[in-house]
């Protein structure tokens, strides 16, 4: 076992200059991988967490290995977690919220004391007990890809079986603490390693190593799949001014168009991936929100962007800024002889009398009007947009401002013929794009 | 966020909702609420408008409306539609979708005006000066009604009459063979590439047909222009109400023909038998959320009449359990039995079965919950839903099928129903 133990740290490039953190809580598995390391003169210190669920338990599983390390003159981190307030606040389930607290806490010690891997004690067992569960529970390919190391945290004893760690500490009296912990998750893999497991032998004497096998195919496999989705990626995704453009013909000529979509999707937070799939094929127009993203199906393309806001933003007498989600405007109103600085094309000069406050800056809707300046009559502004090929986004993003119902202008675009500045004009009101 | 009121008085209220309409106009989010001074509510009529946070449509949208009402103490506006049951049961809706109505919504506006006889309160954040709420309440008081006419059109409906007849005929089988005992069948009609002007088309609906539950919301291109007699539910302090509406008959313009059918509908067995199956639906429902013994039926099948039509409105109510939130109501509840039949999940089978169209919004529900949490919702019928990008519009109508159903008087049910909306567009 304990070549088993050294093949996989040298595997994962760990060396006795190493400085570990190993999570320590106390149960069989992480005390026999602390043994194995201190044997093997490894540098390391441990860190454990109380989650505070269990009483007085807990605390005397923390007592328990503070008495441990200070016998052994091993250094050690312990903190305790409010893990019920912080699942309850954030609505997440207790092992979710076990999970990040942990895991937070163990990215600032690293930060701090330039840990270079975190170590848990994660074995064999589990990775065939977790593949076995998800499988019954329903997954994709992220669920059967057995328990993986991920950048610094490592598990050293991945490939070491249960019934060897039980005689490891047969062999080497080691002491540890049950942990009465997680009940429902120990039920269901105790069924699966003293029910499941052993009627699977009866078909096939070798089953855990046949399924540590396809696990670790699986993995190649799906790193091939992720392999294969980054570059369909680069090649469907078109990424201009902040929009990301995912051409409709092109993705529907994929043949496994819809999982691949998701998978694009899924990056910006969108995951109804029925109703997407569906909008491609019906007509344009069909949107999608969520907090940080908006996503529209144009005629050719998916467009995503940010989050636009439609609100309508009113504006008094006394306004002169408008910040707001996207867009923000600074305002300014001055006599008619002050010189203004004409460089900037998203400067709206307006003569001010001519304006009824309250004012709204919203953005266009159907039936709206207006007379462009230069031009004699009015015109839609739909025709307005076609006549200057706006896109479906960039309609999206067009704001008006509005005095008493009426147009004075596009901001940044086109002013109104009837809001323009003229002979008489005294004071002008100042719109300004930032 | 804690609102402050600005109050104001005005002359007359009609105006005034006139105005508001006008002034909606400019806003690509708001909710119109308008009982039509049929019920004792702390408004006549009411505008929600500008999002100052919403939530939109996820995966998991009952959790996430759970967390946005615990953490937002304020208003909040919106609707579920008809096709959350996915959510809530094990089922889908693949019926073809010509609107694409967002599945859910809720918000909570910057702005609310609320207003009751001649007073009207502006609910709205501190940072608004009174100075500003004042030149905003004059402004509206300014709005002239841009008047603009609806087109009259023909509209198509998606099923012929003898299909119809066939569906129902169909669905008598199922009733016949004990799989349900009452089922709502709908129908679409619609009509495209239209283009309507959605604010005058709901003003003039809710003059036509001054319903209890009206309400005027849009959502971006998409507006929703209900004229509803039904209530869903409601929530005052513990007590939560829910008003099902099943039986139905046509008003006559003459006096003692009317009173004929008003008796008719009251000795009707097929439509009382259709009023109890839903009353003791709802009741099994309540009793999910209800402390125990609360549940009780305050009015059972009485006799309503609005515009076009006499109803048969029952109202069941109960105490809500401490621990139970709007969503457990919700969830317990939805989509309401009226517009299912019973047992729900099986008529809910059969309405994706056989309707043709995903009701999306019809058959959902409109409504508002306030800071203290009390709520009202609509049943979302006698609605036209349009599209301004699409310009498509199109309505619903549809009756309740039980054993006695016979095909023929069921359509026409249906045809006087809509009767306000084919009005308004046929002309």
């Amino acid at each position: 076992m304990n070549h088993l133990f050294l093949n996989q740290m040298k595997q994962i490039g760990v060396s006795k200059k190493s400085k570990l953190l190993l999570t320590l809580s106390g149960g069989v598995d992480s005390m026999v991988l602390c043994h194995l390391l201190i044997s093997n003169n490894f540098k390391f210190s441990i860190a454990h967490c109380n989650f505070l669920l269990r009483g007085n338990e807990s605390d005397s599983d923390e007592d328990f290995i503070r008495s441990y390390t200070d016998s052994k003159k091993i250094e050690a981190f312990f903190k305790k977690f409010k893990t019920k307030e912080y699942a309850s606040e954030n609505k997440i389930s207790i092992q979710m919220a076990a999970r990040d607290l942990r895991y937070q806490w163990f990215l600032t010690l690293k930060e701090k004391n330039n840990f270079d891997f975190i170590l848990t004690a994660h074995h064999l067992d589990d990775s065939v007990e977790t593949f076995l569960i998800n499988l019954i529970r329903g997954t994709g390919i992220k669920g059967l890809h057995g328990i993986q190391d991920r950048n610094f945290f490592i598990r050293p004893l991945i490939c070491v079986s249960k019934k060897d760690i039980l005689e490891y500490v047969q062999i080497h009296n080691i002491i540890y603490r049950d942990d009465s912990s997680n009940k429902d998750l120990k039920y269901v893999r105790n069924k699966i390693r003293n029910e499941i497991i052993p009627l699977m032998k009866d078909i096939n004497p070798n089953v855990r190593d046949s399924i540590i096998k396809t696990i670790s195919r699986i993995k190649d496999v799906e790193g091939i799949y992720n392999k294969y989705i980054i570059d369909k990626k680069k090649e469907l995704i078109k990424v201009s001014k902040s929009q990301y453009k995912i051409n409709i013909q092109k993705i529907l000529s994929e043949t496994f168009s819809k999982q691949l979509l998701f998978e694009i999707i899924s990056d910006f937070g969108f995951f109804d991936i029925d109703s997407v799939f569906q909008s491609l094929l019906s007509c344009s127009g069909k949107e999608f929100f969520n907090s940080d993203y908006y996503m529209i199906k144009d005629r050719s393309d998916l467009i995503i962007t940010e989050h636009i806001t439609n609100n309508t933003i009113i504006i008094n007498k006394k306004t002169n800024k408008i910040v707001s989600e996207g867009v923000s405007f600074d305002i300014k109103k001055i006599d008619v002889n002050d010189s203004v600085n004409q460089d900037n094309e998203n400067k709206m000069l307006i003569d001010f009398d001519k304006l009824d406050f309250p004012l709204l800056i919203r953005p266009w809707q159907s039936g709206d009007r207006f007379k462009p300046l230069g031009m004699k009559g009015f015109k839609k502004l739909s025709d307005y947009f076609i006549d200057n090929k706006f896109s479906l986004i960039e309609k999206k993003k067009v704001r008006l401002l509005i005095s008493n119902q009426n147009i004075v202008c596009i901001l940044g675009e086109r002013l109104d013929e009837r809001f323009k500045l003229v002979q008489e004009s005294k004071k002008v009101y100042i719109v300004t794009i930032l | 966020m804690v609102r402050k009121t600005h109050t104001y008085t005005i002359n007359t209220s009609i105006n005034f909702k006139n105005q508001l309409i006008e002034y909606s106009r400019n806003f690509s989010c708001f909710c119109f609420l308008d009982d039509n001074l049929h019920s004792d509510n702390s408004f006549d009529f009411l505008l929600a408008f500008n999002v100052k946070k919403d939530l939109n449509f996820t995966s998991n949208p009952f959790e996430e409306l759970e967390k946005f009402l615990k953490i937002n103490q304020d208003w909040v506006f919106g609707y579920l539609s008809y096709d959350l049951k996915n959510n809530i049961e094990n089922l889908d809706s693949q019926n073809l979708d010509y609107h694409n109505f967002p599945k859910f919504h809720f918000f909570i506006p910057e702005f609310i005006i609320k207003v009751k006889s001649e007073t009207v309160d502006f609910l709205c954040n501190s940072i608004h000066s009174k100075k500003d709420i004042d030149e905003m309440f004059n402004h509206i008081c300014s709005l002239d009604l841009s008047k603009k006419s609806i087109p009259s059109v023909h509209v198509k409906s998606r099923i012929s009459k003898p299909e119809y007849i066939d569906t129902i005929k169909s669905i008598k089988q199922h009733l016949q063979m004990g799989d349900i005992y009452e089922v709502n069948y709908c129908q679409e009609f619609y009509v495209d590439n239209l283009d309507l002007d959605p604010f005058s088309v709901f003003l003039q609906l809710n003059k036509m047909s001054p319903s209890p539950f009206a309400s005027l919301y849009r959502i971006n291109n998409h507006f929703c222009m209900c004229s509803s007699p039904e209530r869903y539910l409601k929530k005052e302090g513990k007590r939560i109400f829910s008003q099902p509406i099943k039986g139905t008959i046509k008003r006559s313009s003459d006096d003692t023909l009317d009173l004929k059918n008003q008796k008719y509908l009251l000795g009707s067995d097929k439509d009382f038998s259709e009023n109890v199956m839903i009353v003791d639906l709802v009741r099994n429902d309540l009793s999910k959320i209800a402390t125990s013994n609360s549940v009780q039926v305050d009015e059972l099948a009485t006799l309503y009449s609005y515009q076009d039509v006499h109803h048969l409105i029952s109202t069941i109510s109960c105490d809500l359990r401490e621990d139970k939130t709007f969503i457990d109501v919700i969830k317990a509840t939805f989509p309401m039995g009226s517009m299912t039949g019973a047992p729900k999940i099986k008529s809910m089978q059969l309405i994706e079965k056989y309707e043709k169209t995903l009701r999306g919004l019809y058959s959902g529900s409109i409504g508002y919950i306030n800071p203290e949490k009390d709520f009202d919702f609509n049943v979302v019928i006698r609605s036209i839903f349009f599209n301004t990008q699409s310009n498509y519009l199109s309505f619903m109508v549809g009756g309740a099928i039980t054993i006695e159903s016979d095909p023929e008087m069921e359509y026409e049910e249906c045809l006087v129903k809509a009767k306000s909306i084919f009005k308004l567009l046929n002309k």
